[in-house]
Parts: structure tokens; C-alpha cells; sequence
């Protein structure tokens, strides 16, 4: 059952369309990434979520309730982590907690108590939030979002501007929050090394479209990859690619015919036989050949070059 | 672990919370710190001897003692009619202007607006906190400038002066500690107009800077506007006028159908302030 559902919503700023007849769904229980470069429309899709802006069109549901009509009810179990989290930095991290609580109910100290040893903010939750890292800012951010228990978490960017130790900390409790309670976690991220790790569901954005949504790896294992190590990588993906049995060919290597590496999505019919037959009848050395794991990366980049290529067609 | 206020109700809580918001801040202060130091530069201007000789001819002229009416219930008079019209509007303007637009520009309202609360009650808590900023900003007001007074001319008759309300009054020590008592609620309740005004201008989309100082130029403009004497048919019309009213608590006889006349029409306008401000801030995206 979906958790998350969102009808052929539209929202424009102005002239400027920032989503487009969106239509998403995000399953129960799942961890699901809402991929797209800066402006690709993630942003507006969450605030369109949580009712932080009106859409011009569509309609937008978490839990089966209609977030336009019924925001309270709709809202009611969820915790969103929206845009860079700001707090009262003159007040305490516990007294931020509070306050924050307060809005969506009675707040049980104990509860507060469980978030915050959970974000790991025990030492530091008496003190003033003016003196927080960027990372503790995070995670108190987190700790407000679950406050009190949602059954819907919505992530924009959590690791947006932490270093490297940060952000697989952030993953970390990501997962952890995944695996010790009942979430539905939406994520938006241009991370997508982090998306990756965390999401087998994904929704790729651009330009307010959206071009993709699904099980991102049981997509890509369709595409078929192979990396070829040959000599002079550049002329033999010519020739896949003119011999119509690549869709796309990526070289790798430094040039002048010396060996190196050729990674080629194969197109419909053509298999790894017929581009070895292929590379060799036309006097290339083949040293290697073996299948490519899929990789978000590849895919992400595939779906929007391919989304580019038709705006260029048309 | 502070479980100070779990008993407590929701919405007084909320508004607990937004109290302590509004007091824990730093820039909350301002107003106080500043009063306090211009009350103090006024008991020291008064006691130059050109002011103190000016009001004793103007007590002498009507037949008063120096010694008896030049008393710290007097100078407390004199420094609230002579501050706090534009240094009282000054403070309010500030945190009023504040009260909102800060919020928005900080993205802790982004962060409030997350949770299921409606934003009609989340600014019905702003606008009374606002109200209760007032309350307590004109109160310490009126408690300082009394204390200053009474610590530098000590306990006495009230006189008081008011040529713009046309008020001349003189009171005894009792009846005046009364009068003024009086005079700093009523203060404090047509005052609430100009934090009405800021917290109508910050639910507007724009810096909290420039709602305070659009207040400010609302006020005076209209203060100009209620001076000039081709409006004197018009006074009514005008906010100042009615925020005036305060000084006439200690006219003799308290004309009281002027006096609640001027306060239904200062808390209609505070209530279309509210309105206004809820109308629009419940249509605006809210996108960074």
C-alpha cells in the first residue's frame, strides 16, 4: 500500500513551472530517494507535501488523507526534516525540542528523552543551540522530526553540507530509524552515492518532470552493461555504436590507441557475442570483457541525458 | 529532564512557548535597556537648573509650590508623556516587526509549519504575545520612571501637564498614584495598536526590518497628519488621536465615553490588523 501518493500535481512560481503533472508513489515501509538536480523540483514537491504551498493542480495524500483538504490529519504522522533546519539559537537544544513538540501535541519527556540518546545528543542537549556544529544542527533536526513518532519521515537533503564522517553518520541513523521502527522515509538528495546505499526506490526530477520512479536497480539490470578492455577505446565504441549493437558507448583512456577501458549499454537483440564478433572483424585487440554492476550514477545520468536529448529533439 | 509544562493544556502551552521565545531573546531587551537609560537622562536634564526654573514658573504662574508639585510622581509624568509616544513605538515597533518576518527569514517558521498545527492559531499566539509585550514594556515603563522619580524628588503631590490633551491637573499623593496607575493601563491598551500594526506588516512577505520601520512611518505619518489644523474635523479618523487618549485619565473629571470610545475604535483596528494579517499570511507560499 502506498503511504505517499501524489496525483498529476502542478505548481507554478510565476512563468517558471517548478513541477509538472507529477504523479508519485511512495510504498509503506520503504525508503524511497526523490533524485534531480538543483531546481529539478524536489523541494516544491515537499512543500507541496506538507502543505507549505498550494499546487495549482493535482492532489496530494499521505496515509490515504488529502493533504490540501485535511493537512491536520494528513500531517498529523509525519516528520519532515524540510529545507536547512533552523532553531532558536538563544534557547537549549532540549527547549528547541519542546517547543517544536509542543505544536503537534503532548510530548512525553521520556519520548524526547529516547530521540535524543538515539541522535546521540546527550552531552550537548542542555546547551545553547548558537553553539551546535553544522553536523548537531542535523541531528537535532532529526530528533525534531521524530518528534513525536511519525509513521512518515521526510528527509530533504539531511546531509546537505556535512563532511564525509557526517554524512555516513546520517546514513547510518537513516538506516537505523529504517530497521528499529515502522517508517515510510521519503528522501530528496542530489547524494547520489548516498541514495544509492539507502534506496532500492527511487523518483528521478528534472526540470519539475519526472522521468523515472521504481526499483532504480531491477531497471537498470535491464540495461545491459558491459566494460570492454581493448585498444583504442574511442574508435571501437564508434564502431558499437555505428554497428547499432550500443545505445551508448563511454571510452576511458588516454588516447592515442593505447589500451584502455570502454563501458556500452547494448541495445535490444545485441549481445556480448556480437560486439566481440564485431570489435574483432573490424582489427581491434580485445583484452577483456565482463558485465557491469549497476550503479545509480550511470543510471541517473542515462535518464536525464536521454530526458535533455528529447527537449533537444523537439 | 525539565517536565515543567506537561501538564499544562495545548494551547496554553503553545503560548507559554511563544512568551519564552519572545523573552529569552536578547533583542527582546533593547527596548528596556534603552528606557531605562533615557529615564535616567531625563531626571538629569530636569535637574538643570534652566528646566527646573521653567517649571517652576509654570507652576508658580498657576499658583503651585515648586517644593510641593515638583515630586517624583510629576517627573514620571513628564518622562512617559515626553518618551513614550515615539521611543514606546520605537520598542514595538521593533519586536512586533519582528514577530513574524524574523521567523520566516530565520526558517524556524518553515519548521513550525511542518507540524499540524494550523497557521491561524500559530498567529493568534504571535499576535497575543505581542499584545503582552506591550503590557509588560509600558509597565516597566511606568514602574521605572515612578521609581526613578521618587528616588530623585522623592513622594508627593501629582502634577501634571498635557497641553495636546488639554490636561492641567494637580492630584494628591494617593489620588495621583491612582491616576497614574490608570494612566499606564490605558497606555498599555491603545497602545497595542502600533504592535497591531507591526505584526500586521510581518505577516506581510517582507525583511522584519522594513515592517518596523514602515510602522514607525504609518505612526508618524499619521501623527503629522492629526497635528495639522486643516484635519482638526478629521481627528477621529486618525490612530494617534486615539492613542492620545491615554492622557486624558488624568483630567479631573475622567471623561470616560471619550476615553472607551477611543478604545473600541483602537481594538477594532487591532482586530482588523489581525484579520488582515491572518488573511494574507494563510495564502502565502512559503518557499525559500
Amino acid at each position: 500500500m502506498a503511504q505517499i501518493e501524489i496525483e498529476h500535481l502542478s505548481k507554478r512560481f510565476g512563468r517558471r513551472t517548478a513541477v509538472r503533472d507529477l504523479c508519485l508513489e511512495v510504498p509503506a515501509r520503504s525508503i524511497y530517494g526523490l533524485l534531480g538536480h538543483n531546481g529539478a523540483g524536489k523541494s516544491t514537491t515537499i512543500g507541496l507535501l506538507l502543505g507549505h504551498l498550494s499546487p495549482d493542480k493535482g492532489k496530494a495524500r499521505i496515509g490515504g488523507i488529502p493533504v490540501q483538504r485535511q493537512r491536520f490529519e494528513a500531517i498529523r504522522k509525519v516528520g519532515a526534516l524540510f529545507e536547512t533546519p533552523a532553531f532558536y539559537p538563544y534557547l537549549s537544544g532540549y527547549r528547541n525540542l519542546e517547543i517544536f513538540g509542543a505544536y503537534s501535541g503532548k510530548i512525553d519527556p521520556r519520548e524526547l528523552e529516547e530521540v535524543v540518546a538515539l541522535v546521540g545528543l546527550e552531552a550537548r542537549i542542555r546547551d545553547r543551540v548558537g553553539g551546535y556544529s553544522h553536523g548537531m544542527r542535523q541531528r537535532l533536526a532529526i530528533a525534531q522530526a521524530l518528534l513525536p513518532a511519525p509513521s512518515v519521515l521526510i528527509l530533504d537533503e539531511p546531509t546537505d553540507g556535512l563532511d564525509p564522517e557526517g554524512i555516513r553518520e546520517m546514513r547510518l541513523l537513516v538506516q537505523r530509524l529504517h530497521r528499529e521502527r515502522p517508517l515510510t522515509i521519503l528522501l530528496s538528495s542530489h547524494l547520489l552515492g548516498e541514495v544509492e546505499q539507502l534506496c532500492d526506490r527511487i523518483g528521478i526530477l528534472h526540470e519539475g518532470k519526472l522521468l523515472f520512479s521504481g526499483d532504480w536497480r531491477r531497471q537498470a539490470a535491464k540495461e545491459r552493461r558491459f566494460r570492454f578492455e581493448v585498444d583504442d577505446p574511442e574508435r571501437c565504441a564508434t564502431a558499437l555504436v555505428r554497428g547499432g549493437l550500443a545505445v551508448w558507448a563511454n571510452p576511458s583512456g588516454n588516447g592515442n590507441g593505447s589500451r584502455g577501458f570502454l563501458d556500452a549499454e547494448l541495445g535490444k537483440g545485441a549481445g556480448m557475442a556480437d560486439c566481440v564478433v564485431l570489435l574483432v572483424g573490424h582489427g581491434h585487440r580485445l583484452h577483456g570483457c565482463t558485465p557491469l554492476a549497476p550503479s545509480l550514477e550511470a543510471f541517473y545520468l542515462t535518464v536525464v541525458q536521454q530526458a535533455r536529448k528529447e527537449a533537444a529533439g523537439r | 529532564m525539565s517536565t515543567m509544562t506537561s501538564g499544562i493544556p495545548l494551547l496554553p502551552r503553545q503560548f507559554g512557548y511563544e512568551l519564552l521565545k519572545l523573552f529569552a531573546r536578547p533583542r527582546t531587551y533593547i527596548g528596556f535597556g534603552l528606557f531605562l537609560f533615557f529615564e535616567f537622562l531625563l531626571l538629569f536634564l530636569l535637574q538643570l537648573p534652566r528646566a527646573r526654573e521653567a517649571y517652576r514658573e509654570l507652576l508658580a504662574n498657576n499658583g503651585y509650590l515648586f517644593a510641593e508639585y515638583f515630586t517624583g510622581p510629576t517627573m514620571a509624568v513628564v518622562i512617559i508623556t515626553t518618551s513614550v509616544f515615539f521611543l514606546g513605538s520605537l520598542f514595538l515597533a521593533l519586536v512586533a516587526g519582528d514577530i513574524v518576518a524574523k521567523e520566516v527569514e530565520d526558517g524556524t517558521m518553515r519548521m513550525i509549519l511542518n507540524r499540524p498545527v494550523s497557521r491561524v492559531r500559530v498567529l493568534f499566539l504571535k499576535w497575543l504575545a505581542c499584545l503582552v509585550y506591550t503590557f509588560v514594556l509600558l509597565g516597566f515603563i511606568g514602574l521605572t520612571s515612578l521609581l526613578c522619580g521618587v528616588v530623585s524628588r522623592g513622594w508627593g503631590n501629582l502634577f501634571v501637564y498635557a497641553p495636546l490633551q488639554g490636561v492641567f491637573a494637580v492630584f494628591s499623593p494617593g489620588e495621583g498614584l491612582f491616576r497614574l496607575a490608570l494612566a499606564v493601563v490605558w497606555l498599555s491598551l491603545v497602545m497595542s495598536a502600533v504592535s497591531s500594526i507591526g505584526f500586521f506588516l510581518s505577516c506581510l512577505s517582507m525583511k522584519p526590518a522594513a515592517a518596523t520601520v514602515l510602522t514607525l512611518a504609518f505612526l508618524f505619518a499619521d501623527f503629522v497628519m492629526n497635528n495639522l489644523p486643516y484635519f482638526a474635523g478629521y481627528a477621529h479618523f486618525f490612530l494617534t488621536h486615539h492613542i492620545g487618549s491615554w492622557a486624558l485619565t488624568f483630567q479631573v473629571y475622567i471623561p470616560w465615553t471619550r476615553l472607551l470610545e477611543s478604545l473600541v475604535w483602537i481594538w477594532a483596528f487591532n482586530l482588523t490588523c489581525f484579520a488582515a494579517g491572518v488573511a494574507i499570511f494563510c495564502n502565502r507560499d512559503f518557499k525559500s
